[in-house]
């Protein structure tokens, strides 16, 4: 809980140290240093279950894993961002700010115990990227990404405040463990069709958050209209914080209702993978190709609520792991090239390896752990999601999901075909990294190797 | 422990290598060495000491994963291949101008030397899998960035067709392995106890696992991936593919759907012949018409799995001794011809055969080597091919006779299209290109005469590769018996 505290206000202060020209190097130290200081908090709160104002945080192990998870992943995105920050030198500060509430927002609905906190932490959340969105001011598709993340989630907030209301209408109460309760005093929750709209609406409303198929047009545009930076921290921390909550409305609201949701998720899990994955199929841009490699992770990440057990969150823990910390290289790698060659088609790749062969090697590594081959942290989720899958007696989406797992080998590899096998560009010179997001690229391939050879650590957090 | 040894020794020298710049292909060789002393000397001692050989160590305990390595009579012989061929391979890739200076070449080597060691004496299926999946990275790099023209379209279409098996086997895998009671477990040894899986469950994983191998080997119609790659790679790699890589399909057979899916299997047997078969004749009929030395020799490959395939399907003694002895037969001699056939390149530059003539005339050391590696594989008496031919043939004809004179059309055609390609390139007389042709240099004799060597001896001697697989030979095909009474028994009492 200081944590939260200690993020709004140093959140504060960033953002008006932009006034009297706090150098941005000092305020992004200061931010690491929030970071660092309020995940050592959480892993202090460990096993306390601590409640905080009349029941509406709920900070079980949980909600603390998670919170960590996000803190590390929001220093890791600071410490990438030296190319971010030279172009909107202006308001640096500002920005980081925004960060920093973005993540106050998060670690809210990844702990919340009533469901207009959910819906406040996704506000929280959301309304300061929707600036980060359009930070590049003068670029026409950083505007457009802008507009539509702000149209489409608003619209989400809406459905999902309307399935809020409905579910209210119900149960009678906001309160997580009341809902929960009277969902299971319910004869069977089929027959209630106020809970079953209610249900359908959070589907949708978080189904948008999480970019889960049909709810996932703004996603590519805006992943790909949005600086590099801030689609590394949509597509990790936004996204996993998205899950945490999605999963934690179903299991503690939703358990017993579960006859009502599970075809549902079923469903959307399917078309999830399968569009996601089809449609990564074609795209000639990195960046466009990872937006939807993303949706199609997200389809994975779907099947793990399928578990009829109660350790599956463990298993959703680790798949947040493997997929953010391979992310973060991905996006790294991108930026750079980005800024190197001046695009991000596959063609830029080319020749990587001769002339940064480290770099090159980072990028396999999380290329090779997205597509799911061992001896990588994607493997290890990949197979826990399939097996969830198997044993839940889901075998019809098991089978489509290992042909879209093929087809995620194909489009993973032409990049590590670009960077290995093709001959450099003329104008390809040097990747301008510097010790930072060195620093970054060798903590997070260690992590994704270290997840691949001992997965095991995850579970003993819980 | 020592199986452990032998797994990682390539790794460690591949690690040494990928820093050893120009003196990375010693580093290299040094591993492959030490590692075919150890298991040199360990397949002729007692393989029963399981204790010192084998090595048990638990690695994921939550998914009841163990890093399980055991070795029977027939891994190791296969593991027995690996340490003869790869130093070879190692060796002949010194002249090769393109990679022999390259460190990173050198450490792939050994890192698929490391996975495919691996790959032999896993005995916990998850372990399998993951070694399974290591041996196809390093082999795809070699061909990918050594190869020729297409490489990159042609390996790719390799890597997706293979992983595109072992992603069923993962989901054959996974619902095997929650079969299991309760804390799951991936240990063969409580996989090959399980009997309450029912049909269908046992239908569906036969099928995955077999997706996998067969691909891996290749069987006729999953093939399409084969001729081209083994035609662009670069010859280490076709060597490392076709020499020792294809034995893992075939070993995927062996020890994990012949104990595990013993039931599907026998249903599925004739099915599985007649598909081999088909093969043999359409791969041998095929290479005929080639005019790629390199692309014939890769069909003729597919022939002689095809032939393995059937022998090892019809589940009878001799099927199964037939096999393993093949298994190492076709390893040493289709190695031996790639390499015969990359000297020939290196020194003409091109694959065409008839652009050659005459080589006989100018390397007489070579004419004579190429000789006994081309009767070995077209299975002549007293070479190492006719003992694996001759016991598949039996078990071919001891199952279903139509079925054996079938395949032994393959016999004449292999002859046909082996005897006709040394013809066209080494007899005749020499034209432009070969007339400067020079006689093999030291470090290719080096290769060629211990190949040479091996072949006569096994041809002579069987008994040096039979004796030691064939109690383990006995206890697979009893335990197909026994199930196949089984069966019969039960639709008796129905």
């Amino acid at each position: 809980m200081i944590s939260l505290i200690i993020l709004s206000l140093v959140g504060l202060f960033i953002m008006l140290s932009g006034l009297i020209n706090v150098s941005n190097i000092i305020a992004t130290i200061v931010c690491i240093a929030a970071l660092t200081c309020s995940a050592a908090l959480f892993i202090l709160d460990w096993n306390t279950m601590l409640i905080y104002y009349n029941d509406m945080l709920f900070f079980d192990n949980y909600a603390l894993s998670f919170s960590i998870l996000l803190c590390i992943i929001t220093i890791f995105v600071f410490l990438a961002s030296k190319f971010y920050f030279h172009d909107v030198l202006q308001y640096a500060n500002e920005h980081l700010a925004l960060f920093i509430f973005s993540l106050t927002g998060m670690i809210m609905i990844v702990a919340f115990d009533h469901l207009s906190m959910l819906f406040i932490g996704i506000e929280v959340m959301s309304i300061p990227l929707y600036i980060l969105a359009g930070s590049r001011k003068k670029s026409l598709s950083s505007n457009e990404a802008s507009l539509k993340y702000f149209l489409m989630g608003a619209f989400a907030t809406g459905l999902l405040l309307m399935g809020i209301t409905l579910v209210y209408g119900e149960t009678g109460s906001f309160h997580v463990q009341k809902i929960a309760e009277s969902v299971s005093n319910l004869d069977t929750a089929t027959q209630s069709p106020l809970l079953i709209l209610g249900i359908a609406f959070l589907l949708a409303g978080m189904g948008f958050k999480i970019s889960a198929v049909p709810f996932h047009f703004w996603t590519p545009d805006v992943y790909q209209g949005a600086p590099t930076l801030v689609t590394m921290f949509m597509s990790t921390a936004v996204k996993i914080a998205g899950f945490a909550s999605f999963y934690r409305l179903l299991t503690y609201c939703f358990m017993q209702a579960g006859e009502v949701w599970a075809p549902i998720i079923s469903v959307i899990a399917l078309l999830t993978i399968s569009v996601g994955s089809i449609t990564a199929m074609y795209q000639t841009s990195a960046k466009r190709m990872l937006a939807y490699s993303s949706i199609s992770h997200a389809g994975y990440m779907l099947l793990l609520f399928l578990s009829t057990d109660t350790t599956s969150a463990n298993l959703l823990l680790y798949y947040a792991f493997a997929y953010a910390f391979s992310s973060i290289v991905a996006f790294s790698v991108i930026e750079a090239v980005q800024k190197t060659v001046g695009n991000d088609e596959f063609e830029a790749f080319n020749g990587l390896a001769k002339l940064n062969p480290l770099t090159a090697l980072f990028m396999t590594v999380a290329m090779i752990s997205m597509a799911g081959i061992p001896i990588t942290g994607g493997f290890f989720a990949k197979f826990y999601a399939l097996s969830t899958g198997i044993d839940s007696g889901y075998m019809w989406i098991v089978i489509p999901a290992i042909i879209n797992a093929i087809i995620g080998v194909y489009y993973y590899f032409k990049i590590i075909i670009a960077m290995y096998f093709k001959e450099k560009n003329v104008h390809t010179n040097d990747l301008e990294i510097n010790t930072f997001q060195n620093i970054v690229l060798i903590k997070c391939t260690i992590i994704t190797l270290l997840l691949g050879l001992f997965p095991d650590f995850v579970f003993y957090l819980f | 422990m020592i199986v452990a040894a032998l797994i990682l020794i390539p790794f460690i020298f591949g690690l040494i290598s990928l820093f050893a710049s120009k003196y990375a292909k010693y580093t290299s060789l040094v591993g492959a060495l030490a590692f075919a002393t150890i298991s040199l000397g360990m397949v002729y001692t007692d393989l029963s000491t399981t204790a010192t050989l084998n090595c048990n160590v638990p690695w994921v305990p939550s998914l009841g994963i163990s890093l399980i390595f055991n070795i029977d009579g027939i891994n190791a012989i296969l593991l027995l291949l690996t340490a003869v061929i790869t130093p070879l391979i190692i060796i002949s890739s010194f002249s090769g101008r393109e990679y022999s200076d390259n460190a990173n070449f050198y450490a792939l080597i050994s890192f698929m030397q490391c996975a495919l060691a691996g790959v032999f004496t896993a005995n916990d299926l998850f372990c399998f899998y993951i070694f399974w999946e290591l041996a196809l990275i390093p082999i795809y790099f070699i061909c990918a960035i050594w190869g020729g023209e297409n490489r990159i379209q042609v390996t790719f279409k390799f890597f997706i067709y293979t992983i595109f098996g072992s992603l069923f086997m993962l989901a054959g895998i996974i619902t095997l392995y929650l079969q299991t009671p309760a804390p799951h477990s991936f240990d063969w040894n409580v996989l090959n106890t399980l009997d309450s899986v029912d049909d269908l469950t046992e239908i569906f994983i036969f099928i995955c696992f077999s997706l996998g191998f067969a691909i891996k080997m290749p069987i006729f119609p999953l093939h399409t991936w084969q001729p081209t790659t083994y035609a662009v790679s670069p010859t280490p790699g076709t060597m490392l593919l076709s020499g020792i890589m294809l034995k893992m399909g075939i070993w995927g057979f062996i020890h994990w759907v012949l104990p595990i899916t013993p039931q599907s299997f026998i249903a599925w047997q004739n099915i599985f012949i007649t598909i081999s078969v088909t093969g043999i004749v359409y791969a041998s009929v095929i290479a005929i018409m080639q005019t790629d030395y390199k692309k014939l020799v890769a069909y003729s490959s597919i022939a002689h799995v095809g032939m393995i395939a059937a022998g090892l399907f019809t589940t009878n003694i001799e099927g199964v001794q037939g096999a393993v002895i093949q298994m190492f037969s076709h390893g040493v001699n289709v190695v031996g011809l790639f390499f015969v056939l990359e000297i020939i390149h290196r020194r003409t530059g091109t694959y065409t055969i008839a652009h050659l003539g005459g080589i006989a005339h100018k390397a007489p050391f070579l004419s004579v080597c190429f000789v006994i590696i081309m009767l070995g594989t077209v299975a002549l008496p007293l070479t190492n091919g006719f003992v694996g031919e001759f016991l598949l043939f039996t078990s071919l004809f001891k199952y279903q006779p139509v079925l054996c004179t079938t395949a032994g059309v393959s016999v004449i055609l292999g002859a046909v299209y082996m005897l006709r390609m040394y013809k066209s390139i080494m007899l005749g007389s020499t034209n432009d290109i070969t007339q400067n042709f020079t006689d093999i240099t030291f470090e290719e004799k080096v290769v060629l005469v211990p190949i040479c060597l091996i072949i006569i001896a096994m041809g002579v001697y069987p008994n040096m590769i039979l004796s030691i697989s064939e109690p383990y030979s006995y206890d697979i095909v009893n335990f197909i018996k026994d199930n196949r009474t089984d069966i019969l028994t039960y639709i008796n009492t129905k």
